[in-house]
């Protein structure tokens, strides 16, 4: 558990007051904004503590994401693809092998 | 690691060694009612096949049986209990590949529910047939009646007849041994088969001696049981009163091929039963009365233990929730409607079918073959992960068991090659679990999670919030969230969207059902003073569920120990009921038609979908009271669809 990257980065998200971030995937790709929900692996079957995140653009303004017709805002990212996160607040990365 | 209960599990009396007789010898015990018949068949009685079978029978009880499962399995305990899901519940932890040994060694044991109770039965009542004057008695209705008649009973539980078990075991283990004794009299020489080299000639000489291992292998049959009752029984009396039980047995089995040997080198059997044969006439049918009783009481445990099996599995997300009934007071008695009316259907269709015991041995051993070398294959990872055994010594283990039991798996599935209409049951029940586990990993893998703390804030606005009417004084919800800072989702969705549900209290209870079988505490945590409290139950594997009744509890005991202060703001909802009012609300999920899926995940969960409205609603599954229960349907979207290719036409028009 000390050693799952998921879990890191949960913690470390979470004890942020500014959760803005920048992500860069595996593919190059970069997107920018705040995780506002996340999927839970299985961890009694060896998985991560988390498997996806669900980012949305912009500051985390505590509203649900999700338009009156219940289409959800944003992009699941699966955190397999993660290659590096930048915490704005504190200019951290966190790099995923 | 070698833990039991309290209770009997940890006591030996005469008490309890009867009880253990009488719950988990029934199936093996039974065996010597159509073992050497199967095994002579229609060859001529020779020295080679009779010894040979009997030291076959010895030594695959003595290897199987008493060292495989009395000496070994029985260390693998889940504080206390065993069978299969309890030691899946101890190594899952290390490696996801045991979900299918698992569902495979569950699959045989159940199925092995519709043959077991069928071939005993018969057996026992073919007896009749030699009763002069009745060699041409109908057997079949009668087996229909008594085995319609035992599943009826089902519902009203054996607690009055449940005593009575242990001493009729007593009584037919006595009557094996006194007619095997009776026989070895007259042919001493017959101990001379338990010497090993008689079962080498008989695998190795004998015409086809090999093939002949699918019925030896019925003489271990019951074996799995054991380990199954482990917690009703416990360890200790299983391995004492095993002594006694394997000795009279093996009495019997010599008794009957005392009395092969006795008619003569050549001669054959036709038809007739060994077992039934070297009885006096005059105890004929008191014989046959007592082997009844014996199968009935077989057919019970069986059927008990089918139940048991169904349980742990909806425990462990295997199997549908279906209605799970406690017919009496005794402790871990249930009743499952449902699987005992397949069961039923099943023997019955199995009877009807192969209309003698004769042609069900073929189909019968398969399925206990199968659920063996599941017991050896997860048994491996127990000794290794949980007792730190030597790896060469658990490969070993693994090496020279796994040899075994393929060959009687072989021998079984040459035997079986004509009753493939038994298979359809196994791959119902294997398709069932199947679905039904990969579906809900699929299911829990799209279940979406937010960090409670970010919605604190605008669910205390919403609880103050006069000019929204309120939903309910206390609003309870049912999370899997484990941890106390996080909720799902489509909860939050439920209280905030669309219609915004005010409560003076938010409960979010999660049910997290434990690894020990029969756990039953909880922990509590204020999240918010009084206004958002989370509430985790830890419920052992082996427990119904009874959420209302647990949460009822709870708050009874935070209010007496001052933890909890109930107060009701004098609105108009309260004014004629002082009374705090409970809410649970259940979010049903649904299969979005937004989404699009590859072929594997479509048809699970199509299949799951299917399958979950054949079973138990979600409020009876938690154990609540409908009253007090709203369903919301909330959409399960796995894979929305992205590109739709819609295109407008014309200008927006509007009438003048």
């Amino acid at each position: 558990m000390e050693n799952d990257a998921s879990k890191q980065l949960y913690d470390t998200y979470f004890s942020l007051t500014n959760r803005y971030v920048t992500v860069i995937l595996r593919n190059g790709k970069t997107l920018e904004g705040c995780f506002v929900a996340f999927c839970r692996g299985d961890e009694r079957e060896g998985e991560g503590y988390i498997t996806r995140w669900h980012l949305v653009n912009g500051t985390d303004d505590g509203l649900l994401h999700i338009d009156g017709f219940d289409f959800r805002a944003g992009t699941y990212i699966n955190q397999a693809d993660i290659a590096e996160i930048r915490f704005h607040e504190t200019n951290r990365t966190m790099k995923f092998l | 690691m070698e833990t039991q209960q309290q209770g009997i599990n940890g006591k030996v009396t005469t008490a309890t060694l009867l009880v253990a007789l009488g719950i988990i010898y029934g199936d093996i015990g039974t065996s010597p009612l159509y073992v050497l018949k199967a095994i002579i068949g229609e060859r001529p009685i020779t020295e080679t096949l009779v010894y040979g079978g009997i030291s076959c029978i010895f030594w695959t009880i003595t290897f199987l049986t008493t060292f495989k499962y009395i000496y070994l399995t029985l260390k693998a305990d889940n504080h206390g209990e065993g069978g299969i899901f309890s030691l899946y519940a101890s190594v899952r932890r290390y490696g996801k590949y045991l979900v299918i040994p698992t569902i495979l060694g569950a699959t045989t044991l159940l199925a092995d529910g519709i043959i077991t109770p069928p071939i005993s039965v018969a057996s026992a009542v073919e007896g009749l047939t030699i009763i002069p004057g009745w060699e041409h008695l109908p057997t079949v209705p009668i087996v229909i009646v008594i085995l319609s008649g035992l599943f009826f009973f089902q519902r009203f539980g054996t607690q009055k007849v449940g005593s009575a078990f242990g001493p009729a075991m007593l009584v037919w283990f006595t009557m094996l041994a006194t007619l095997g004794f009776q026989q070895i009299l007259h042919h001493p020489t017959i101990i001379r088969s338990l010497n090993p080299v008689y079962a080498y000639r008989f695998l190795v000489e004998y015409p086809h001696g090999f093939w002949l291992l699918g019925a030896v292998f019925l003489a271990t049959t019951g074996a799995e049981a054991l380990y199954s009752d482990l917690g009703h029984c416990g360890r200790k009396n299983i391995r004492i009163t095993w002594v006694g039980v394997k000795t009279c047995l093996m009495m019997n089995y010599m008794g009957q091929a005392a009395w092969l040997m006795s008619q003569g080198e050549q001669a054959f059997l036709q038809g007739r039963n060994p077992f039934f044969e070297m009885m006096p006439q005059w105890f004929l049918l008191a014989g046959i009365v007592i082997a009844t009783v014996a199968t009935i009481i077989a057919s019970q445990a069986m059927i008990s233990g089918s139940y048991t099996l169904v349980s742990e599995a909806m425990n462990l997300n295997f199997w549908p929730r279906v209605t799970v009934k406690q017919p009496t007071n005794l402790k871990g008695q249930i009743y499952i409607p449902s699987v005992n009316t397949i069961l039923w259907i099943g023997c019955i269709l199995m009877i009807l079918y192969f209309r003698s015991s004769t042609h069900m041995e073929a189909a019968y051993g398969f399925s206990i073959t199968i659920a063996m070398m599941m017991t050896t294959f997860l048994l491996a990872h127990f000794l290794y992960y949980k007792l730190k055994w030597k790896g060469y010594l658990v490969v070993a283990i693994v090496l020279v068991f796994g040899m075994v039991e393929i060959s009687f798996f072989i021998a079984n599935v040459a035997k079986i090659k004509e009753r493939w209409m038994f298979l359809f049951f196994e791959l119902f029940i294997f398709m069932t679990m199947y679905v039904w586990y990969y579906a809900r990993k699929i299911n829990n893998r799209l279940t979406k999670f937010i960090d409670l703390g970010r919605y604190i804030h605008q669910i205390k606005e919403l609880s103050g919030d006069d000019a929204i009417p309120k939903f309910s004084t206390h609003l309870v919800y049912l999370t899997k969230a484990n941890t106390r800072h996080q909720v799902e989702e489509k909860i939050i969705r439920s209280i905030l969207a669309k219609k915004p549900k005010r409560a003076d209290v938010y409960w979010f209870v999660h049910i997290h059902r434990t690894e020990e079988p029969y756990t039953l505490t909880y922990d509590v945590s204020e999240l918010v003073d009084d206004k958002v409290i989370k509430v985790t139950i830890n419920v052992g594997f082996r427990v119904q569920l009874r959420t209302e009744l647990y949460f009822k509890i709870i708050v009874q005991e935070l209010v007496a120990n001052q933890e909890l202060n109930l107060h009701i703001r004098p609105d108009g909802s309260t004014r004629y009921n002082p009374e705090p009012d409970f809410r649970f609300v259940v979010l049903e999920k649904f299969l979005s038609v937004e989404n699009e899926f590859a072929l594997r995940e479509g048809l699970l969960l199509n299949a799951y979908f299917f399958l979950k409205n054949l079973g138990l609603s979600d409020e009876k599954a938690f154990g609540l009271d409908k009253s007090d229960v709203e369903i919301e349907q909330v959409p399960l979207v796995y894979h929305a669809i992205e590109k739709i290719a819609l295109k407008r036409n014309g200008q927006y028009q509007t009438v003048a």
